[in-house]
């Protein structure tokens, strides 16, 4: 346990090591905080995730100590839709919704586009945050530098993902299998002695639908040395066709076509869960936040028989995903004020430790939640190993950026998973397909202004 | 008609224009436009974004994709829909029971349906593949590959709408004359030549409306393509309207998506003007 402490105390320390410039909550203001002096009522749109799963069970502490503010409505929008519904409001101007969850995937086009408001300035102003009780510096720097744009704050984090490597050690155990792979190439090593028709050897996203082939599929890409663009962010052009990216993709179709479990090329986030949750695959390569599920007898058949390890690396390392969610006010609301007491409240330590124990939320974004004795207790998985592998993959591992988050991501993401979803399909080769998105990408970034020729 | 008639029509005239013609003409003026949806400035184009969707494969591949998806399933929705049609028309105990479970399906939202059968054509959960297995087939993966993605959306799409039918064209039989049949019969006519020489002919205005209808809303399938296998996958199972949402919301190109519509709209229409032609031309339509 002590280690435990030690590696996410490291983690802390890493995430935060560069501060960045619209780093808040350095001023030590009074702290009378003006709360709404008229009652006001608040709207919060969430996407349905691994986060902010019970705050409906807890809005009545949060009117408790607000009593001039009411949450109207509080609703959750499924992920695969979340982000055109938001859109689509937010580019009507509307006030629909006070507070939104913003996604990793959208968040810069929505702060681009003027959609959400800075928060940088606020969390600075001493009439609407007490900088003690706020404590800024609690939030993990890596979430923080992944929702800066351009140097700005829109959101602050609600959720911190990276994916790693679940193994059903039961099954390793029976097949002889010392260790778990720590290489692309010793996983398809390990995939051909384990993969049995009734349990896949492996899971795996393949769907091309928003959140699904290509948020596992660029770790691969990265490691085997592959690129979506040539120098993200200072050179844009697209490099999808490299040979690098080319054998990755061959090297994921061959993994997932011969010894993923039936299903798991047209996966999303949803199936690929299930399927663990039922036992129908050895390895699972996904989003740690979705470990709730599968540890918990009463849902699901592997309780109790998974370990856990890094994602594999290649050629050129490990590329572990990393990506954050936030909370961030609208520009369209009527009620700012009322809309950040309630970001902080969902924010706060005291919140998000309670959505830990009694939601089984792990995703949280505060180190001091992250290191209290209680959550480590609650999420002592195969003996601390999760803590150990994520404490280790956010503090060393983790790059800067995962996939090129701009404002075209959206278009850039249908492109690359379309391509990806071919070469799994079996309808096309790689290096057919990655030409394609390839040019498409070349039009979608120089339409967007990155370069002329 | 009295001068004062018409004015009677004028609150239907307004809906129909503020709800229909002003939408559609808006869309018809954005086709002409680089609209998009994050930008502030648009720009007219003239035949650009029409010149362009000449060129674009991903176009044409859903045109394909729309028109497998409707043609097929129109023919399980009609032949199967007029099978129940007769048979819940007869007057027995399981008929009557029929006429109220065979119409389940219209009561629930697309949303529903393409959840639940895509529940059902999971490989994970049991759903078809373990009826198949109790006949000794190893069902397949059906979203994994695009013939057995677009076979999971054609029997879900089919089964949705189905019902529909059975009752448009339920009310066509009970609204057929009996004196004809009764006359055949007198003549020595046996069931199916009553069906195919007396009820059939006299149906056809009905059944010709019905797959007119039917037609145009399965051209525009895109709910459960959404939900079942997300457009893929590749494109194979990527329809028109699926594209126009994918252009507009994924891409943000709203007047290129509005292009593509327009063209939809068109493609439509001429199917509808054809059906019609061929239903005047054999005086099923008048």
């Amino acid at each position: 346990m002590k280690k435990v402490f030690l590696l996410l105390g490291i983690i802390s320390l890493s995430l935060l090591a560069i501060s960045p410039c619209w780093s808040g909550g350095q001023q030590s203001g009074p702290a009378a905080v003006e709360e709404p002096a008229e009652p006001s009522e608040i709207n919060v749109l969430l996407m349905a995730s691994a986060a902010g799963t019970g705050l409906n069970d807890m809005l009545a502490d949060f009117e408790s100590k607000h009593p001039l503010i009411k949450v109207k409505e509080l609703t959750y929008a499924p992920a695969a839709d979340y982000d055109t519904k938001v859109e689509l409001e937010l580019a009507a101007g509307g006030g629909a919704y006070d507070v939104i969850w913003a996604t990793g995937r959208s968040y810069s086009r929505w702060a681009l586009s003027g959609w959400i408001v800075e928060i940088g300035p606020i969390i600075k102003d001493p009439k609407w945050t007490d900088a003690a009780s706020f404590n800024f510096e609690d939030f993990l720097g890596g979430s923080l530098r992944f929702l800066d744009v351009e140097g700005k704050l829109y959101a602050l984090p609600i959720l911190n993902t990276t994916q790693v490597m679940f193994y059903r050690g039961d099954i390793f155990e029976k097949f002889g299998i010392a260790k778990p792979p720590d290489t692309w190439d010793e996983l398809m090593e390990v995939a051909k002695k384990i993969h049995t028709p009734e349990v896949g050897a492996i899971g795996m996203r393949g769907s091309r639908v928003r959140g699904g082939v290509m948020w596992p599929f660029p770790q691969v890409l990265y490691g085997y040395g592959g690129r979506i663009v040539k120098d993200f962010p200072k050179d844009m052009h697209p490099v999808f066709d490299s040979p690098e990216a080319i054998e990755a993709a061959e090297y994921y179709a061959e993994l997932l076509q011969k010894y993923g479990y039936k299903g798991t090329l047209s996966a999303q986030y949803k199936d690929v869960s299930l399927a663990m949750q039922q036992g129908k695959m050895a390895i699972l390569i996904d989003g740690y936040p979705g470990v709730g599920p599968y540890e918990d007898p009463e849902k699901s058949t592997v309780a109790g028989k998974l370990r856990f390890h890094y994602v594999p690396g290649g050629p050129a390392g490990r590329w572990p995903a990393f990506g954050a969610h936030g909370l961030a006010i609208t520009t369209g609301s009527q009620n700012k004020q009322a809309s950040w007491e309630f970001v902080k409240w969902t924010l706060s330590t005291e919140r998000q430790l309670r959505a830990g124990l009694e939601k089984n939320e792990m995703a949280l974004t505060r180190k001091s939640v992250l290191i209290h004795p209680e959550y480590l207790k609650k999420f002592n998985y195969a003996d601390g190993e999760l803590m150990r592998v994520l404490a280790e993959q956010f503090d060393k591992q983790v790059r800067s950026f995962y996939r090129p988050m701009t404002a075209e991501w959206g278009e850039v993401e249908d492109a690359t998973a379309l391509a990806m979803s071919k070469v799994l399909a079996g309808e096309q080769s790689a290096a057919s397909a990655l030409k394609e998105a390839n040019k498409e990408l070349y039009e979608i970034y120089k339409e967007a202004g990155y370069y002329k020729e | 008609m009295r001068r004062i008639d018409y004015l009677f029509l004028i609150p239907a005239l307004v809906v129909l224009v503020a709800l229909v013609a002003l939408p559609l003409g808006q869309v018809f003026a954005q086709s002409f436009t680089n609209t998009k949806l994050l930008a502030a400035s648009k720009q007219f184009v003239g035949f650009a974004n029409y010149l362009k969707l000449i060129q674009d494969k991903r176009f044409w591949n859903s045109v394909t994709v729309t028109l497998l998806l409707a043609s097929i399933s129109l023919v399980l929705q009609v032949s199967v829909g007029l099978g129940l049609a007769i048979v819940v028309q007869k007057d027995f105990v399981l008929s009557r029971l029929g006429r109220s479970l065979f119409v389940v399906p219209i009561v629930l939202p697309p949303v529903v349906v393409a959840i639940v059968w895509r529940l059902l054509f999971s490989s994970v959960l049991p759903g078809i593949n373990y009826f198949l297995s109790l006949v000794g087939i190893d069902g397949p993966a059906w979203f994994d590959h695009g013939w057995s993605a677009r076979f999971a959306i054609i029997i879900a799409h089919a089964w949705y709408c189905v019902p529909y039918v059975m009752l448009m064209l339920l009310a066509g039989l009970e609204s057929l004359p009996l004196e004809p049949v009764s006359a055949a019969y007198v003549d020595g006519a046996n069931g199916w030549q009553i069906f195919v020489f007396i009820t059939l002919p006299m149906l056809k205005p009905v059944l010709i409306f019905t797959t007119i209808y039917r037609a145009v809303q399965a051209l525009k399938i895109f709910g459960l393509v959404y939900i079942m296998t997300g457009g893929g996958p590749g494109v194979s199972t990527e329809p028109m309207s699926y594209h126009i949402w994918r252009v507009g919301f994924a891409a943000y190109k709203v007047g290129y998506a509005s292009t593509i519509a327009v063209m939809m709209f068109f493609l439509i229409l001429v199917i509808v003007l054809g059906m019609g032609w061929y239903g005047r031309r054999t005086g099923a339509i008048r």
